[in-house]
């Protein structure tokens, strides 16, 4: 990932997670990264235009709970938060992609955004990204999240 | 005057953010109906009267800008407000959508201020 889009997409994160669920994060080095869980919420969103790609990030279930709770103001515990998890996880991806084109291409860059792409994934696909270098890590709540950015030429 | 409100949207989440915002603006409120794409949206409103629409347009099935231009060939549908909510950034974006018609843009997130400040402005409220 190119060294200015890393900092620009760790700055939109930080503050789309501060205004959409109250929560703060840290930027981790991947490699630091443990989690208990073996159930994890994916969401991609590709995008075609100047630039084409996609940008997906991946968190623990509970993260994915614990993000619908602050939004929903409910428990994370809470079947409404758990339910909701993937689709917070997809409108977070919207947020970030929407905050973050106009700071790297500029106002008037117009962009063909895609709907968010859902799975759920396993421990296996979890390491996959911990060993991919491209890959960004951050501690949200206490929970690791991984975020990866693609952007190729159109 | 009590507005009664359509949401359309594909994230459930949106849907209660919006409704939770809307309280917060201390908008005045009959009913709000929500949707998940435009398919539905507009079936709703064929069949409910509806004073304003808070859309998205990504969505699966119908997106906004389809649905939007369906409301436009209906006669019954074509004088009600629709307002976009996205979180699409880019202004040539935005132009286009005003030029086809949309009545105002909020970006998303948004605050409870932004809303009432076009609710304001479209409705006269």
């Amino acid at each position: 990932m190119e060294t200015s889009y890393r900092e620009n997409l760790i700055a939109i994160l930080e503050t789309m997670l501060e205004q959409f669920s109250f929560l703060f994060c840290d930027p981790i080095p991947v490699e630091e990264i443990r989690s208990e869980e073996t159930h994890f919420l994916r969401s991609a969103l590709s995008f075609t235009g100047p630039r084409c790609g996609v940008l997906s990030m991946m968190v623990p279930n509970r993260l994915g709970a614990v993000i619908a709770s602050n939004v929903l103001g409910t428990d994370p515990d809470a079947e409404d938060a758990i339910n909701n998890a993937q689709d917070a996880l997809n409108e977070l991806i919207n947020l970030l992609v929407g905050n973050l084109f106009p700071d790297l291409f500029g106002k008037d860059a117009l962009f063909d955004f895609g709907i968010p792409e859902s799975a759920g994934v396993d421990e296996k696909e979890w390491n996959k990204w911990l060993a991919d270098p491209r890959v960004l890590g951050f501690s949200i709540d206490g929970e690791p999240a991984l975020l990866y950015f693609n952007l190729d030429e159109a | 005057m009590s507005l009664k409100i359509l949401v359309v949207d594909d994230s459930r989440v949106v849907h209660a953010v919006i409704a939770k915002t809307l309280e917060m603006a201390e908008i005045p409120i009959e009913t709000i109906h929500d949707a998940m794409n435009g398919r539905e949206a507009l079936e709703i409103l064929r069949s409910h009267p509806i004073d304003l629409v808070f859309s998205d347009i990504h969505m699966p099935i119908m997106d906004g800008v389809e649905m939007i231009e369906n409301m436009w060939a209906d006669d019954r549908l074509k004088k009600i407000p629709v307002v976009v909510i996205s979180s699409e950034g880019s202004q040539t974006r935005v132009k286009e959508l005003v030029n086809f018609g949309v009545k105002s843009y909020i970006r998303k997130p948004f605050t409870p201020e932004m809303i009432r400040e076009v609710v304001d402005k479209v409705m006269g409220v």
